[in-house]
């Protein structure tokens, strides 16, 4: 504040002038003193110490020769004047005395030479008086003889005179001496004072001078300042301490509505503060003045609300900064109208809002869209599957094929949308296991055969560095990206090579896909949005190849969420190549097994046994193809038409396998599968597996906590029936049967999550350690022991392991155990000790997942 | 004098506004039975012998008195000095002058200025340890003035008008 500034300056140039005043005062004093001491000086010169002295030794003699010359009058009468001569003597003889005793002659008599003739002169005098004191006769007589006396004392008187006027002469020289020298003392510390006057009088002056320029430029300043204030669009407002207004500028006016004259010296509580912060404000203010903390102040900018003169509140944002004007305490705030602002930002916020909204709605549209047709879908696929066993003559098995073609590609655009919205729905879990990166693409590739066959292509297959690679990732994205990139080379490649190239990178975790085709190729300018959302690039060819455009989206959405990236290159005639890198971690490398033959499965229903099984189903329909399904491969089955049924039928009879529907009415599947494990009945251990169209992941985790087994996607399936009946086998096995499909995870994350939201993540650690080096310690004796122990102790050891593996979810483990000890318990001992070695590489997988579980775990908390 | 006090200047104002409001008085003098020692003439209101106003020793020894004891540049002791103060004197014989004009017998003589006895004190001696004065030794009538009561007393103006062996006064207007 400029004010405030002034103040300070004002203040510094009162402590210079009253540092001069007081050199002044002490001059003044000084000469003041010495003019005092002069004048004492010359007032003691005053006091004379002597009288006219040279008057006096020069009236001695003249008073002596009035005496010579009344006696020598009176020795030539007859009658002499007595009398005055008598006169005459007397005042000689007082004159003379009086230079014999007198203080100012004192100095003088210790003078011999004057002393000598003046003791004389008197001794004369005395000799004289007593003539002169005789009666008149005799004095007459004897006048002659007082004429010799006095004729005497001429040459006496004659020499004090003379004496006494030298030495008189010479002190009166010294004392003109010192008062000269006083006078010259004086005269130069007079000069010395004038010249410090001076000198005070030029420092003064220069003072005066800067001291202009400071106000000059203080007036400058403030004037700027003036300008400023009442130029900016902020309002300023200075209050005192007391909160009256004591500044306010034209902003001001317009933001508030008040004029100046109507705010200054107001309070400004009662004028801006809503009533609702007055209080507030008020405390604020005492606050401050009794503890001097600050809340607002000095905090920069703040956001509140403001009341204008028509009573209107609106959004403000002030600062307030605290300044010092002299002794007063100044408040000084600047504020501005921010109403349009959170207006703007408020109808930002709802727009996107709405958009946002919109999206989802969007989403929520396709996913039940997709989710609503997959059911009549499934239907249809199912029961196309069955017709193709019936007789048919050769026109209506072309028309089924038809049928069925269309079917699956309508079924594939519906698993893409669904896939795309589940994609977007939120954050993708990506699965982290291990698996075997070598079968997984031959397996991929083998499914592609046929397709190639078709057009004519060759497929080749190079795994570059990382042949025998086990990683740990999700091996069920990366089969969907494959799968939609080779698909789609294939389609739009005829008569040429399709390759797929797998290379790790040398220094880091990656892996680089390559898919590279001889095919028709793409533009530059269509490459830079083929990985967008429902792109279908040549028309002609999109109806051959009759894609709905996702495949390339969901990929690239996949290698995304896996913290990967994906592009392509491509030359219109010449092919194209398609490439991702994603992290993979290599854990181990495993011994090559049967692998990537392209062999077809084996049927299973060659090997397999006769289970009991229930089926819950309300729709009619897939009741009845799961029905036909599984009776085909020799299973007896049990429908029940919703969950209660199903739970009623559980209770009363043991089943091998449930299959349940989870959408039904009156018990739906989760709630019916909680019950029959809750209810203890005959079925209460059986396996139960979800029969679903959702598939989110959420959801597979609602199915397991409600202790349902495993999930089956609609539409089912005989392979993926027969596949799941096949990997985990009931209690009830028949023959041992080994699967081939890889294990999804070899640990169920879900539970292991349970569990440390039970007891804690590092108890649950704790313990999985405990466990690793428990299981550890099992195998290595089982290995140990393999060849001499009875089959009963290497059943216990196996029952021992699975108990508590399946307490922390290492799930593919615990049944293989189950399965192990199941074959011990049913007589089967040799199948179990030729299988206890596939037990070695579960683990070593089981284990490596539940390492990096709970490191997870641990550090996400 | 710097040292004049300030009660000092107001007692002499007033005297000296008393002195000339009050009506001039012819006292009876008396005549003088002994020897002439002083002889006042000049603007005077009382007169014994022609224009004159004559005094014997005995005539002075009846007026008010007043006793200096101090020591003088001219003497070498203490000395006792008895006398009429000069300007009660004056008042007593109605004088009405600026100054006077002091005549010794050995011829000196010296102005004094009435309006300033009053505050120099100065006193007509004319006893010395309680003993009349001789022609020899300073007498018959000797101005002094209080020397030791402070050095405003001891100035070459007060020593100058340290009249002795004073025989005539002429007050003059």
């Amino acid at each position: 504040m400029p004010r405030i500034e002034r103040n300070l300056k004002i203040d510094g140039r009162w402590v210079k002038a009253g540092a001069l005043g007081f050199l002044l005062m002490i001059s003044v004093a000084t000469i003041l003193y010495l003019g005092l001491s002069v004048s004492n000086k010359i007032q003691s010169q005053t006091t004379a110490a002597s009288d006219n002295v040279q008057w006096t030794l020069a009236q001695m003699e003249v008073e002596y020769l009035s005496f010579k010359v009344a006696t020598q009058d009176s020795l030539a009468q007859d009658k002499p004047d007595l009398k005055f001569v008598r006169t005459r003597f007397d005042i000689l003889y007082g004159r003379v005395s009086t230079i014999a005793k007198g203080k100012i002659y004192a100095e003088l008599r210790n003078a011999a030479d004057f002393n000598a003739p003046l003791l004389a002169a008197q001794n004369l005098l005395d000799q004289a008086a007593t003539i002169i004191d005789q009666d008149d006769e005799t004095l007459t007589a004897r006048l002659p003889e007082l004429d010799r006396l006095a004729e005497g004392i001429r040459p006496l008187v004659r020499q004090v005179a003379l004496i006494g006027i030298t030495h008189f002469a010479k002190v009166s020289d010294a004392t003109r001496l010192e008062v000269l020298l006083t006078l010259s003392r004086v005269a130069g510390i007079t000069i010395a004072l004038v010249m410090a006057l001076i000198i005070l009088a030029l420092v003064l002056f220069q003072l005066y001078r800067v001291s202009q320029l400071n106000s000059l430029q203080n007036k400058q300043t403030s004037a700027h300042l003036q300008a400023m204030v009442s130029s900016t669009l902020d309002a300023v407002i200075v209050i005192d301490e007391t909160g009256r207004i004591v500044e306010y500028n034209g902003a001001a006016e317009t933001i508030f509505g008040f004029t100046r004259d109507e705010a200054m010296e107001q309070p400004i509580v009662d004028l801006i503060i809503p009533p609702k912060y007055r209080k507030a404000h008020m405390a604020g203010m005492k606050r401050y003045q009794k503890e001097h903390t600050r809340r607002v102040v000095g905090r920069g900018h703040v956001q509140l609300e403001a009341m204008r003169k028509n009573g209107e509140i609106f959004p403000c944002e002030f600062s307030i900064a605290e300044a010092k004007a002299g002794n007063r305490q100044l408040f000084v705030s600047f504020l501005r109208d921010i109403s349009r602002q959170v207006q703007n930002e408020e109808e930002l916020l709802r727009a996107r809002d709405e958009a946002l909204a919109g999206e989802k709605a969007k989403a929520d549209l396709l996913a039940v869209m997709s989710h609503e047709m997959r059911t009549p879908l499934n239907g249809i696929l199912g029961t196309i599957e069955l017709m193709r066993d019936s007789e048919m003559t050769d026109q209506q098995k072309y028309l089924l094929r038809i049928m069925e073609t269309s079917g699956n590609l309508l079924l594939h655009h519906v698993n893409d949308v669904l896939d795309v919205s589940r994609l977007d729905a939120g954050p993708v879990q990506i699965a982290q296991a291990p698996f075997a990166l070598a079968p997984l693409l031959t397996e991929l590739l083998d499914s592609q055969k046929g397709q190639a066959q078709r057009n004519n292509d060759t497929i080749e297959m190079e795994i570059i560095g990382a042949e025998d690679a086990t990683v740990l990732g999700d091996q069920i994205k990366l089969r969907q990206i494959l799968l939609n990139l080779t698909s789609n080379a294939i389609k739009f490649t005829h008569n040429g090579v399709i390759r797929l190239e797998v290379e790790r990178h040398p220094s880091s975790n990656e892996f680089e896909f390559r898919v590279i085709d001889t095919g028709i190729g793409i533009t530059e300018e269509d490459l830079a949005r083929i990985f967008d959302d429902f792109v279908t690039l040549d028309t002609s060819y999109s109806r051959v190849s009759g894609g709905t455009g996702l495949g390339l989206g969901i990929a690239k959405r996949l290698v995304e969420a896996m913290g990967g990236e994906i592009g392509a290159e491509s030359e219109r005639g010449e092919g194209s190549l398609f490439w991702f890198r994603i992290p993979l971690p290599i854990l181990s490398v495993v011994e090559p097994k049967s692998v990537g033959t392209g062999e077809e499965f084996v049927s299973p229903s060659a090997r397999n046994q006769s289970l009991n099984v229930l089926v819950v189903e309300d729709n009619q329909i897939n009741r009845l193809v799961v029905q036909e399904m599984l009776v085909r491969e020799g299973h007896q089955v049990t429908l029940a038409h919703d969950g209660l049924e199903g739970t009623e039928f559980a209770d009363r009879e043991h089943f091998d396998l449930i299959l349940m529907d989870i959408s039904m009415p009156k018990l739906d599947g989760v709630e019916a599968a909680q019950r029959i494990r809750g209810s203890g009945g005959k079925s209460s251990g059986t396996r139960i597996i979800a029969l679903t169209a959702h598939a989110l992941p959420a959801d597979i985790e609602r199915f397991q906590k409600a202790g349902m087994d495993d999930a089956l996607i609609k539409p089912i399936t005989r392979q993926a029936l027969n596949d799941l009946i096949q990997s985990k086998p009931s209690l009830k096995p028949v023959e041992p049967v080994e699967t081939k499909r890889p294990m999804p995870s070899q640990i169920n994350a879900a539970m292991l999550n349970e569990l440390a939201g039970d007891l804690g993540v590092e108890r649950v650690a704790k313990l999985v350690r405990q466990y690793i080096e428990e299981t550890e310690t099992i195998l290595n004796e089982i290995y140990a022991t393999v060849e001499s122990a009875p089959d009963e102790t290497l059943i216990a050891n196996v029952h021992k392991m699975a108990g508590s593996s399946a307490m922390f979810g290492a799930d593919s483990f615990a049944n293989k155990l189950r399965w192990l000890e199941t074959l011990g318990k049913t007589g089967k001992a040799e199948q179990m000790r030729y299988e206890l070695p596939d037990l070695r590489t579960i683990w070593k997988n089981t284990r490596v997942a539940l390492e990096v579980e709970i490191e997870t775990h641990q550090h996400s908390h | 004098m710097p040292r004049l006090n300030a009660t000092l200047i107001a007692t002499t104002l007033a005297f000296v506004g008393a002195f000339l409001t009050t009506p001039a008085f012819s006292a009876d003098l008396g005549t003088p039975q002994g020897e002439i020692v002083l002889t006042v003439t000049g603007s005077i209101e009382s007169t014994n012998q022609g224009d004159a106003a004559v005094f014997d020793l005995e005539m002075l020894e009846a007026l008010p008195s007043e006793t200096y004891k101090t020591t003088t540049i001219w003497t070498d002791d203490v000395q006792v000095l008895t006398g009429v103060p000069l300007f009660d004197f004056l008042e007593s014989i109605g004088a009405e002058g600026s100054y006077i004009t002091a005549t010794a017998v050995n011829d000196y003589a010296i102005d004094i200025p009435i309006n300033e006895m009053k505050s120099s004190r100065a006193l007509m001696a004319y006893h010395n340890f309680g003993e009349p004065m001789s022609l020899r030794d300073k007498g018959p009538l000797w101005i002094v003035f209080p020397f030791d009561e402070g050095p405003e007393y001891q100035t070459e103006i007060n020593y100058s008008r340290s009249i002795w062996q004073l025989s005539k006064i002429e007050v003059v207007k």
